[in-house]
């Protein structure tokens, strides 16, 4: 999976997950405090995009194991980001 | 609207799907978290204060009934036990269902991927799964009597959700207890749900005939040619859609057809193909001809004194779908599947006919559109509209509101529109309180002719405030309108009035978008007197207030006939 279908499938999941976020492009927020998602729907977000993208990223973990320090650059910051940390996480597996 | 969301598991992801579009738009509020029971129990608990119009209780079935954990952890438990933990369970839900005007039960499950006992899961005293089923039927059981109270098949949207609905994983990182599917079609069904109490569920299927009905353009290859049954894949699947569409009849729903043909060959079909599941008697009203659709359909829901908000176009051509959702907005038009073998499954998906009851009148609707073109033929025959009165031969039976005949009240009421002076829309449990007051009282009408029995179809209330007895509720099917009933009606008001010792009857009229018949009832047809506040209508009860002499009236509560 490249990185523009790992892109397309956090577009599609957060619009699963938030069908009231409106329009969701690659610069939409997901965490912080501009993020269309609350905590709850962020979780449920990770753990849907583990089930479309298969085995083998596993996000969640991942996830926890981030010690948030710097928001700014965070992986999960945005759509891009998160797609960008997905395709490092699925090449290192 | 708003709806407080009461769950033992983290239930913010059911809000988004709430607020979606789709009709109504509900503002979700939760209250705090696990804790159902003091929620259910306790109305001064703050999340109560914002004054919730709707709740839904969520909770997962080994927390709130700890016999069942003990059922998971493979220790033995009478069932007795269990059962008691769900009845005490439903009287929680009944002491909150007081507050709002509907509360939502999602029934219980577990996640699918817990083989539990397997070849025991579903043995009495220690499988799961037969727990489980008898704790969701008891739970069906003990609410059944408590019309606020309305179970939802939670296990339906798990099975839709399919590998989905329940991650250990979203349970461990957040107490999520299902994924987003399933919190969507828990949205759609409380929506659907919604619309079922507040009386805005579809009522008319309009079809078309020709790779709709059957397979095959009936023009070009006659009826002998159409696919329809047989031992063809697709022959079956119109012959499954046909039988889909007649069940709905059996729930008040009623069909017609809006088809591009010749109305000749067209009926031919449906009257000598063998394979036929729907025959004429089974079509309330058909518009077959060449004229634009969206067209027949406004003339035919005309015809049927419907509003366009009733209906339902079912047609396999997008060209014609798109045609009638452009003229006509209000007309639900579904996407419909390319493959005909879809055409059961795409029908059965709709949410638009959920109904809060089916009554016998619901029943039996076909019937009375039919007896009605029955009767039209009489009234074509009939020399005036006086010898056609008489000839309907009209009963008009009156009764107090009861147990019995408070579903189908409560349903007229939040259904009718057209004859209608007050269009307030109230629950079941909302009516009942209110009939309950010594100053109001409540009469419903069943209506009957020679052709047919209309059942419940009037319904009037009064409220008695000293020597002023106000008419509250003037509710009428449009089934039966303009025969006499209105006036039958008013006599049995008036003589109610009086015996409750009131001087005169006051109707005030509330105009709505869709009530004008009720008020050129009262201004041209009633004999009350008018004086233009609201406006008012007027009757003095000293003077007596006939029925027409062509219906016989049963059951005025008193005075004279």
């Amino acid at each position: 999976m490249n990185e523009d279908e790992i892109r397309k499938a956090v577009l599609e999941s957060v619009k699963t997950v938030a069908p009231d976020a409106g329009p969701v492009g690659n610069d939409t927020y997901l965490t912080g405090s501009e993020a269309v998602l609350d905590s709850v729907g962020f979780v449920t977000l990770l753990v849907d995009l583990e089930g479309r993208l298969g085995n083998g990223v596993d996000l969640s973990t991942s996830f926890m194991e981030y010690d948030g320090a710097d928001e700014a650059s965070s992986p999960f910051r945005t759509v891009d980001s998160l797609a960008a940390h997905i395709q490092r996480l699925a090449s290192t597996h | 609207m708003k709806v407080l969301l009461v769950a033992d598991f983290t239930v913010q992801g059911l809000g988004p799907f709430l607020a979606d579009h789709e009709s109504p738009p509900l503002q979700a509020t939760f209250a705090p978290f696990n804790q159902v029971v003091p929620v259910l129990l306790d109305g001064t608990v703050p999340c109560w204060s914002s004054k919730p119009d709707v709740a839904v209780v969520w909770t997962k079935p080994d927390s709130v009934v700890k016999s069942f954990a003990r059922v998971l952890s493979h220790e033995p438990v009478a069932i007795d036990d269990l059962l008691r933990e769900v009845d005490e369970f439903a009287e929680c839900l009944r002491t909150a269902s007081t507050r709002v005007s509907a509360l939502f039960v999602p029934t219980w499950t577990w996640p699918a991927y817990d083989r539990g006992l397997g070849l025991l899961n579903l043995k009495p005293g220690v499988g799961p799964a037969y727990a489980l089923m008898r704790m969701n039927a008891r739970l069906a059981e003990a609410v059944d009597q408590s019309p606020a109270i309305h179970l939802l098949d939670a296990g339906r949207w798990v099975a839709q959700a399919g590998k989905t609905a329940t991650s250990p994983k979203l349970w461990h990182l957040g107490k999520i207890a299902f994924g987003p599917e399933v919190f969507r079609q828990a949205a759609a069904d409380i929506k659907a749900g919604l619309r079922a109490i507040g009386g805005q569920a579809r009522k008319l299927v309009v079809l078309d005939l020709d790779d709709t009905l059957w397979g095959g353009i009936v023009g070009d290859v006659g009826w002998e040619g159409l696919n329809l049954g047989g031992h063809s894949p697709l022959g079956e699947s119109f012959v499954a859609f046909q039988r889909a569409l007649k069940r709905l009849t059996h729930r008040g729903i009623v069909l017609a057809v809006v088809s591009k043909n010749t109305e000749a060959i067209a009926l031919e079909a449906i009257d000598r193909h063998p394979e036929m599941v729907l025959r004429r008697n089974d079509f309330v009203a058909w518009r077959i001809n060449w004229q634009d659709k969206a067209q027949n359909i406004a003339s035919l829901v005309s015809e049927l004194n419907l509003g366009l908000e009733s209906v339902v176009f079912i047609d396999d051509n997008p060209a014609e779908r798109a045609r009638v959702r452009d003229a006509l907005p209000k007309v639900l038009v579904p996407e419909w599947p390319q493959d005909k073998l879809l055409y059961e499954q795409a029908l059965s998906e709709l949410a638009c006919f959920d109904t809060a009851t089916v009554s016998a009148e619901d029943r039996a609707r076909t019937r009375s559109y039919v007896s009605e073109r029955e009767r039209e033929a009489v009234k074509q025959s009939a020399q005036s509209v006086e010898e056609y009165l008489a000839l309907l031969g009209l009963t008009v039976e009156v009764e107090p509101l009861n147990k019995s005949n408070l579903p189908r009240a409560v349903q007229l009421l939040n259904k009718t529109n057209q004859l209608n002076l007050s269009t307030r829309r109230l629950s079941e449990a909302q009516y009942h309180e209110w009939a309950a007051s010594k100053a109001n009282r409540v009469l419903v009408f069943r209506v009957r002719d020679r052709f047919d029995d209309y059942g419940l179809t009037g319904l009037a209330s009064l409220s008695v405030d000293g020597t002023e007895a106000r008419v509250q509720d003037f509710v009428l099917s449009c089934r039966v309108m303009g025969r006499g009933v209105e006036r039958t009606m008013l006599h049995a008001i008036v003589e109610q009035a009086r015996e409750l010792g009131a001087a005169r009857v006051v109707a005030t009229y509330s105009p709505t978008p869709r009530n004008g018949p009720v008020k050129t009832f009262f201004d041209e047809g009633s004999d009350f007197a008018s004086d233009g506040e609201g406006p008012r209508y007027i009757w003095d009860v000293s003077r007596l207030y006939g029925a027409p002499p062509h219906v016989n009236v049963r059951g005025v509560p008193a005075g004279q006939q």
